[in-house]
């Protein structure tokens, strides 16, 4: 212990004479006579001290008869019974103290006021705190010598925290928490690519949804403008219906033969067959004759809406089986005439 | 068991009595009248009567010693005076000067 006594009076023994030293002494015995001491007189509980004492920082639990000069302070327990003459620069006592004495307060440490006793029958007391009851009483009597005089009356004078100190931390804490939140932005990034894949493929499909549209209304295959890695739904097919196999074979021959006449006639236009919306009409009128001799050997009748081939539009002129099977039901085409 | 203890920068002109052991690191003079051991050290001086039990002597007495078992003085140690004990040990390097009564039976 850093603050252990120099000097021990053990409770079964008695010291009679003069007391001259320094340091820090501990009665729990008796002393009779004179102490002169440059430190500190503990007189502990069972102590007797019974004479003139000169120290700097009296601390009394037990007894103590007789003259009494603390030069800084003179603290005085609840246990404590004193009588005698007390002078100190400063007075602590506790309640419950016993106390028959004169004090004389000093305004300085240095010694006496001339000629100057408050006789009074009983000192001045101030309350005081106790302390816990834990603590040694050598820590008590150290703490109190250190401690500068002031009104305030508590041991221990540690800075009480403030109120926002302990909150700060939290709040930094907060902060700190919350600092992560904005990140979730990162995550948004992936999701901002994904959503922008999504609506490229989006604008794909409706591009492709209107070539089919268009091909639906118009008859024709358009391929899609935009290849994707999405899937793509089936392609439209070339031939919207695949025609009869007889009828196929005769309009094949027909567009043949058309393809060749066109040709000559539009060479100087250098028209496809595909494109030239007269030659599907000589195409259709030929196509007549030749399924009119055709008929009469092999009993195919002819289609009845010649008139209505030949009056058809460019538009109707593509799906020549399509016309034909409409006006013509299958039966008849194989009846014959 | 409780001990008393002088410091080493305490001085006692007096007496110191009692029932329990003494160490005296510092200055006593005067007398000791203890019903148990007394232990003078090193750094210690005593300059007094000792009627004890026991006598430790590692520094410095002078007076006369009377003990009721034991007296030993210690290498380095020093006494002047007389001593009455039955036990008396004197180590080697230790001073004395004085006489020794070893029958105590006998009173003085």
């Amino acid at each position: 212990m850093q603050n252990s006594p120099d000097t021990i009076i053990s409770s079964g023994n008695l010291v009679e004479g003069k007391v001259e030293g320094s340091g820090i002494i501990q009665v729990m015995g008796t002393i009779r006579g004179d102490v002169i001491l440059e430190g500190t007189l503990l007189v502990d509980a069972g102590g007797l001290v019974d004479g003139s004492i000169e120290a700097d920082h009296v601390l009394v639990v037990g007894s103590i008869q007789g003259r009494v000069h603390a030069r800084e302070i003179l603290e005085i327990t609840a246990t404590a019974e004193l009588s005698g003459t007390y002078t100190t620069h400063r007075l602590i006592v506790e309640q419950g103290a016993k106390i028959n004495a004169s004090v004389t307060m000093t305004e300085d440490n240095q010694g006496l006021p001339s000629g100057q006793h408050a006789t009074t029958a009983q000192a001045p007391e101030r309350s005081r705190p106790l302390s816990s009851p834990s603590q040694s009483v050598f820590d008590r009597a150290t703490e109190t010598a250190s401690v500068p005089p002031s009104p305030a009356f508590t041991r221990t004078q540690a800075p009480a925290p403030t109120a926002s100190t302990p909150t700060q931390p939290p709040v930094q804490a907060r902060a700190a928490v919350a600092a992560p939140s904005p990140t979730p932005t990162a995550r948004t990034t992936p999701n901002f690519h994904s959503v922008a894949d999504s609506v490229e493929s989006t604008s794909a499909i409706l591009e492709r949804a209107q070539a089919a549209l268009a091909s639906a209304t118009l008859g024709t295959t358009t391929a899609p403008a935009q290849k994707d890695s999405s899937p793509e739904p089936p392609p439209i097919p070339a031939n919207p219906a695949p025609p009869l196999p007889q009828e196929e074979a005769s309009v094949q021959e027909a567009s043949v033969s058309a393809s060749v006449e066109p040709a000559t006639e539009n060479s100087n236009k250098g028209e496809s067959n595909e494109s030239a919306a007269p030659a599907p009409v000589n195409v259709k009128a030929q196509a007549k004759k030749k399924r009119a001799a055709e008929n009469k050997d092999n009993l195919t009748s002819e289609p009845p809406s010649a008139a209505s081939l030949s009056s058809a539009t460019p538009a109707e002129s593509m799906p020549l089986v399509f016309s034909e099977m409409l006006d013509e039901p299958e039966g008849d085409a194989h009846a014959g005439a | 068991m409780s001990e008393t203890i002088i410091g080493k920068t305490l001085v006692i002109e007096g007496e110191v009595s009692g029932t329990e052991p003494l160490i005296v690191l510092g200055t006593v003079k005067g007398k000791i009248n203890l019903k148990n051991s007394v232990s003078i050290t090193e750094e210690g001086c005593l300059e007094a009567g000792v009627e004890a039990s026991t006598l430790d002597v590692a520094g410095v007495v002078r007076g006369n010693v009377r003990v009721s078992e034991l007296l030993e003085i210690k290498p380095g140690g020093r006494m002047e005076g007389d001593i009455a004990a039955p036990r008396v040990l004197i180590a080697d390097g230790a001073l004395y000067k004085g006489n020794i009564d070893m029958d105590t039976t006998s009173d003085r």
